[in-house]
């Protein structure tokens, strides 16, 4: 129970400025220009993230400590005063240093470490949490909300999550192993074949911060992100209930000759745009690609020049990428088609 | 025993004797230099060849870091870098670092020990050919475009036929397939030469560091590698043939792979730091003059790292879903396993402070010193990534690159350069230049700390490991290219010592430095081809410090062995614990054998590898007909007298029995051959575990009605009966026996039918080994039986041939002791696999 | 020099190694029963107690080991006159000391965490 309490008490901490202000102190000291970067482990905006930082400035000032020492004797063995190697140079040094200091060091490390995983455990031993299923594909990310009345949404490359709530993420792949991580929230986590593994995630504050696939999963695995978008509770319940409705009309007669482009060249047969013909499953669905923030897993910037290049050249931007490249376009139909792929918000 | 105070064999020495010696030990000359099987000389050129591919793979990592000097770069594309990343670690890991080790191993064990060779010195010569030619070919595949690209854990399903089609994935199985037979093949060696060649005197408490810490990493190889032997087996089979051990859908597991090839890679990390941490506890000494403080905790440190580190693999899986508590057991034993590192860096420090002299700095020094505080490092932040939850974060990150090239090329590389300025004066007419050393060492450790500390950084603020390319707006960007620029001032430090290499190296057998850094143990003893003049008797853990006339004495011949009685190459095999003589070897000397075996064996790996079946099985022929022409002349005739090697002690030059080398190699193979099968066992169970609704699925055909593998089994019974049975009935030498080759052939034969009707029993019941995970273990075992009763009946057929040509009696019965051995082994592997393939399924729940 | 020969090699490991063979069977045992009670009967409680059970059952070999160094180095063969006996009864004693560290601590994790769950 005791450790119970420290756990909560410890994982509370780590979200109190207090704790950010030492590790900035600490990033002073190391050479580390900066560790924001919105990929980074280093500010978290997770609760597993908060929980972990400490543990990590923990170890690494143990580390430092110890390396510290470790040149100061040899400084001493080397260039010391006699009586210092004398002293310095005895079997009791190994003992101590080698077996008494290292386990006493290292049992509370180990404790500590453990206390963390048992917070972890409590995390997700909750129950009653609103689930994600985020499939690994090659190389995107499949991700499916469900509805508070049970229908599912399937949207891509993008987590939408709301803030100060825990959510089990269910971690699956149909093909090779990938490893989901958004730094900024915590830990990694595999998405094995054949298994389903959950991580229970808790954004802590509003904002957009970015994860990366971490398992090698061959070809295209360094163009494999997404974006984390950590929304007040309120707006992400609209823009649940907003995405949950089919794809919007085309507006102008040029997205409404996108449209017609995008149907007639079979793009359906791998993507969906629920409220269309196009029902295809085997890529990204894409009835409201243009509100995401990213095209292709976070390796093109979402806006209509982008959208033009990937359909006629993602080979090159993506190499070995599932989509064969569509270059039978004309200038202005390939406009039209970005269009309205953009319009699809 | 006497002859504390007078030496074994007395002067003058008689003309003669060491002609006698030097001709029995003579190089061969000219290009027929390879066939030489002189410890020295495979060692020279074991390491020669490792080095280089230290350098070809080094160079895989500049082009590596030079395409991430910069977001976004273009220099090579996806699919090459893919390939050199793989390469890269393959390279380094199974055609550099465990290569080096054998062959320092090689090089400096029997120097060390005051032996004349190794026990099998055909043996390091195939394992050194098959080396360098299956290494070569393989590497070259990354200059067609045929690399693997899997990365070098190569993790199913991407490496499955269906994510990686064409031939790159069996390269890597095929080619390091071998490469492991190779590494096993060295590990015999080494723990038979460690144990029963040392000399007289020298019992286990007295040997030097780097035996022990030798014969630990020999053991170690016995038991890691098997499993990563088996799991390329496993995944080679399912690219070809489609049975499903890691599909999920078929009720195997992708994380079987993982767990067989971890439970190799991380001990692996363990088997090169080891020897390396060997040779350290011998430089410090020798530069300090003072003897190493706490051998004995060094020795604890040496075993606990050995056991410890077959506790750690599941922390390379700390994200694939495991229960926590199974994390936490292996988070334990990851914080255990930085103990015995702990305990060498202080008595190193120790050392060096007990020194009365202060502690040397020479080039070697300097590596040392460097190795000692990037390894620190490296251990530190390998207890980062012990505990569990850190993990989560830095796991498959740049921060975890860091760590291992810390740990590698701080625990390994960086003592591996300060062994070369150390050792080379050993076998060169020159040593290395002391000056250029300061160079190379300076620009090694600043540029290895520029590379990679800043790795630690990109990896925390989110650089996942194996991206060709990053986008410049997430921080990266001046960690790289700080990275980039150390990359190249650490390639300039090698590159300035391969220069010094070239410049200075003039290998010699006769007559290197004489004992330069003023140390104490054997192996700067004065040498020839034939090793020292004679076997030096051993009365402390430094016998040059402690018995300063050592070196004099030995050369005059006045210790044992001072010649060659028998004519030929010959060594004192010792007791293993108290190094008492027991009798004399006579080893084999140049030979074609053993490099046309290595040949045929690379040759047929490689050509089945592009499909080329054919000449594939014309390789494979040429390699047993080479191997048999080799075994063929190793047996020696028993019936010689026994000889004097000093000090009134005749030794016997023929041993059979369970003294005898050859007997402990068989029993080393069969140690290996039963991590195999444990291997496999931990795999039946590890599937069923994971998938117990398929074992067997429903619908699958029943199993045969277990009267079947009664039967069966006392087949089995019946073979190993009747070759208890030969062994009564061996003849008499001179005389003739005519039952004898009949029974041999007669229990091969039961072995040949049980395995028969044991595969026929189950494909009778309709049971297909692709259909399931379940069947696929079913035939797994049977194919493992296989290979076991395979290699019996070569040995059988070996054996009857050497009965008929009169070389195989009651006295001379070494190749029957072989065969027996196998084959009661293969006895006790068959009759346990069919326990656990007839009687498990009925019983398990 | 042939006569009888003593210590042999089989013995005198067994007794270097002694404790961490002990470990390694812990932790064996610990991971199996871990994995297979929580895989078949699904009961943390059965799990974390087994688990703490193997470990004092492992643990208290270890440390009779230790409090008797020479009774047991004499079991293995390694006896009072031999002049390596001290250097072999010191490296049995440290490795039964680390490994005897290494059972706690995997027993620690037991106390700590709870079976069964992937706790992320």
């Amino acid at each position: 129970m005791m450790a119970m309490r420290f756990l909560k008490r410890s994982v509370a901490a780590g979200r109190q400025p207090v704790t950010r202000s030492i590790a900035a102190a600490l990033l002073l000291i190391l050479p580390i220009a900066g560790c924001s970067g919105p990929q980074s482990a280093l500010s978290p905006r997770g609760v597993e993230a908060f929980s972990i930082g400490p543990l990590f400035w923990t170890a690494t000032w143990v580390g430092l400590v110890v390396t510290l020492i470790v040149v100061v004797l040899v400084a001493v063995a080397l260039y010391g005063p006699e009586r210092w190697r004398t002293w310095l140079g005895q079997d009791w040094i190994i003992i101590g240093g080698g077996i008494v200091f290292p386990v006493t060091v290292l049992s509370g490390l180990l404790v500590y470490g453990l206390l963390i995983m048992q917070a972890g455990a409590m995390r997700s031993a909750q129950v009653g949490l609103e689930s994600i299923t985020i499939r690994g594909k090659l190389w995107w990310w499949e991700v499916v909300y469900t509805t508070p009345e049970g229908e599912e949404i399937p949207s891509a490359n993008e987590l939408r999550l709301p803030v100060d709530r825990p959510v089990r993420l269910l971690l699956e792949s149909d093909n090779v192993i990938h490893s989901f991580w958004a730094p900024q929230l915590g830990g990694k986590l595999d998405m094995i074949p054949g298994r389903t593994n959950e991580l229970v995630v808790e954004a802590t504050e509003a904002g957009v911060s970015r994860g990366q696939c971490a398992e090698y999963c061959g070809g295209a695995h360094a163009l494999m992100s997404f974006f984390v978008v950590a929304m007040p509770q309120d707006e992400y319940d609209a823009w649940l209930a907003s995405k949950a409705e089919g794809a919007r009309a085309p507006a102008t007669a040029e997205q409404e000759r996108g449209q017609r482009l995008f149907l007639e060249n079979g793009c359906g047969a791998c993507h969906q745009v629920r409220g269309t013909e196009a029902r295809g499953l085997i890529g990204p669905d894409l009835t409201h690609v243009g509100s995401r923030l990213s095209l292709a897993a976070a390796a093109l910037p979402n806006d209509t020049k982008a959208l033009m290049r990937w359909i006629t050249d993602g080979q090159h931007i993506k190499p070995e990428n599932r989509m064969p490249p569509f270059r039978q376009f004309s200038g202005g139909e390939l406009s039209a088609l970005a269009a309205y792929l953009s319009g699809l918000e | 025993m006497a002859v504390d105070r007078e030496l074994p064999n007395s002067l003058p020495r008689p003309e003669g004797e060491l002609e006698a010696l030097e001709r029995a030990w003579a190089l061969p000359k000219g290009f027929r230099l390879i066939t030489a099987v002189n410890n020295q000389a495979i060692g020279i050129i074991y390491i020669g060849v490792a080095l280089l591919f230290f350098i070809l793979a080094g160079i895989l990592g500049l082009i590596i870091r030079t395409q991430l000097a910069v977001p976004g770069n273009n220099l090579v594309g996806q699919d090459f870098y893919n390939q050199l990343f793989t390469m890269h670690g393959t390279t380094m890991m199974f055609l550099f670092a465990v290569p080096v080790v054998e062959a320092l191993g090689v090089l400096l064990l029997p120097q060390m020990l005051a032996a004349r060779d190794l026990p099998f010195p055909r043996l390091s010569a195939f394992a050194m050919w098959a080396y360098v030619v299956g290494g070569l070919v393989f590497f070259s595949t990354i200059l067609y475009d045929l690399a693997p690209k899997g990365g070098w854990f190569m993790y199913p399903p991407l490496t499955l036929s269906e994510f990686s089609p064409g031939n790159n994935a069996d390269f890597w199985l095929l080619g390091i397939g071998f490469i492991e037979i190779s590494a096993i093949a060295g590990a015999i060696e080494i723990i038979v030469g460690t144990l029963r060649t040392r000399p007289p005197g020298m019992t286990l408490a007295r040997m030097p560091i780097f035996a022990w810490a030798m014969l630990i990493f020999a053991a170690m190889i016995m038991i890691a590698f098997p499993a990563v032997i088996l799991a390329t087996m496993m995944l080679e089979i399912e690219r070809a043939f489609g049975w499903p051990f890691f599909s999920a859908g078929k009720g195997g597991d992708p994380l079987l792979w993982q767990h067989l090839f971890w439970f190799f890679g991380h001990p692996e990390v363990y088997i090169i730091f080891l020897p390396a941490a060997g040779l350290v506890s011998m430089i410090v000494p020798a530069m300090a003059q003072h003897r190493l403080v706490g051998y004995r905790l060094i020795v604890v440190a040496l075993i606990a790292t050995g056991f410890f580190s077959f506790g750690l693999w599941v922390h390379h899986m700390f994200t694939t879903g495991i229960p926590s508590l199974s994390l936490g057991f292996f988070s334990a034993a990851s914080m255990a396993v930085a103990i015995p590192s702990g305990i060498q860096v202080f008595s190193w420090i120790a050392t060096i402070a007990a020194g009365r002299k202060p502690f040397r700095i020479t080039s070697a020094s300097l590596f040392v010193l460097g190795f000692l505080f990037i390894f620190t490092v490296g251990g530190l932040t390998g207890v980062m990534v012990a505990l569990v939850p850190v993990d989560f974060q830095v796991h498959d990150t740049y921060f975890v690159v860091a760590h291992f090239h810390y740990v590698l090329i701080g625990g390994m590389v960086f003592p591996l350069f300060a062994t070369l300025y150390y050792w080379i004066p050993m076998i060169s007419r020159n040593m290395l230049s002391e000056r250029l050393g300061r160079w190379v060492f300076w620009l090694m450790f600043i540029g290895f700390n520029l590379a990679f500390f800043p790795m630690h950084i990109a990896g925390l603020l989110g650089m996942p490991r194996r991206v060709w390319t990053y986008p410049g707006d997430l921080g990266w960007n001046s960690y790289n290219m700080a990275s980039t620029v150390g990359a190249y001032i650490l390639a300039a430090g090698v590159a300035l010592f391969v220069i010094d290499l070239f410049r200075r190296f003039r290998p010699t057998m006769s007559g290197g430095v004489e004992n330069p850094w003023s140390a104490g143990t054997l192996e700067w003893l004065p040498s020839d081809a034939y090793a020292t003049r004679s076997i030096p008797f051993v009365t402390s853990r430094e016998p040059l410090w402690d018995q300063p006339s050592l070196a004099r004495e030995v050369n005059e011949g006045r210790h044992f062995l001072p010649g060659a009685p028998t004519g030929g190459r010959e060594t004192i095999v010792t007791s293993a614990v108290d190094a008492l003589p027991q009798y004399v070897i006579r080893m084999p000397g140049p030979g074609w054998s053993p490099l046309i075996a290595s040949l045929g064996m690379a040759g047929f790996f490689l050509l089945l590898t592009v499909k080329l079946v054919v000449p594939a099985l014309i390789s494979g022929v040429v390699f047993i007909v080479a191997v048999l022409v080799w075994a063929w002349s190793l047996d020696h005739d028993a019936n010689v007298p026994a000889v004097d090697i000093g000090a009134g002690i005749r030794l016997p030059v023929y041993m059979a029995g369970p003294v005898s080398h050859s007997w402990w190699a068989m029993t080393v193979l069969i140690l290996v051959a039963s991590s195999l099968y444990l291997a496999y066992v931990f795999s039946y169970f590890y599937l069923w575990v994971v998938s117990p609704d398929v074992w067997p699925p429903e619908g699958s055909p029943a199993l045969p009605h277990i009267f079947w593998p009664g039967i069966i089994g006392l087949l089995i019974l019946g073979g190993t009966v009747l070759l208890l049975f030969a062994r009564r009935i061996l003849p008499a030498p001179g005389s003739t026996s005519r039952a004898f080759p009949f029974v041999v052939a007669l229990a091969m034969a039961c072995f040949l039918v049980a395995l028969t009707g044991e595969i026929w029993g189950h494909w009778a019941s309709g049971l297909r080994p692709a259909d399931n995970a379940y069947a696929t273990m079913v035939y797994m075992a049977c194919f493992l039986n296989l290979q076991v009763i395979t290699g019996c009946v070569f040995l059988a057929g070996f054996t009857i041939a050497r009965y008929f040509t009169g070389k195989l009696d009651k006295e001379r019965r070494v190749n029957f002791e072989s065969t027996a051995l196998l084959t009661y082994y293969a006895a006790a592997q068959f009759l346990l696999g069919l326990v656990i393939i007839h009687v498990f399924p009925r019983v398990a729940i | 020099m042939l006569e009888e020969q003593r210590p042999s090699l089989a013995p005198t490991f067994g007794y270097l190694m002694l404790g961490s063979l002990f470990w390694a069977v812990h932790l064996l045992v610990v991971y199996a029963a871990h994995t297979l009670i929580c895989a078949l009967a699904s009961s943390p409680t059965a799990s974390s107690l087994t688990v703490v059970a193997l470990t004092a059952i492992l643990a208290l070999p270890v440390a009779f080991v230790l409090l008797n160094q020479r009774r047991t180095g004499r079991w293995f063969g390694i006896s009072d006159e031999l002049p390596d006996r001290k250097t072999y009864d010191a490296i049995s004693r440290f490795i039964g000391l680390l490994s005897l560290a290494g059972i706690l601590w995997a027993g620690v994790a037991a106390a700590i965490v709870s079976s069964c769950a992937t706790g992320r």
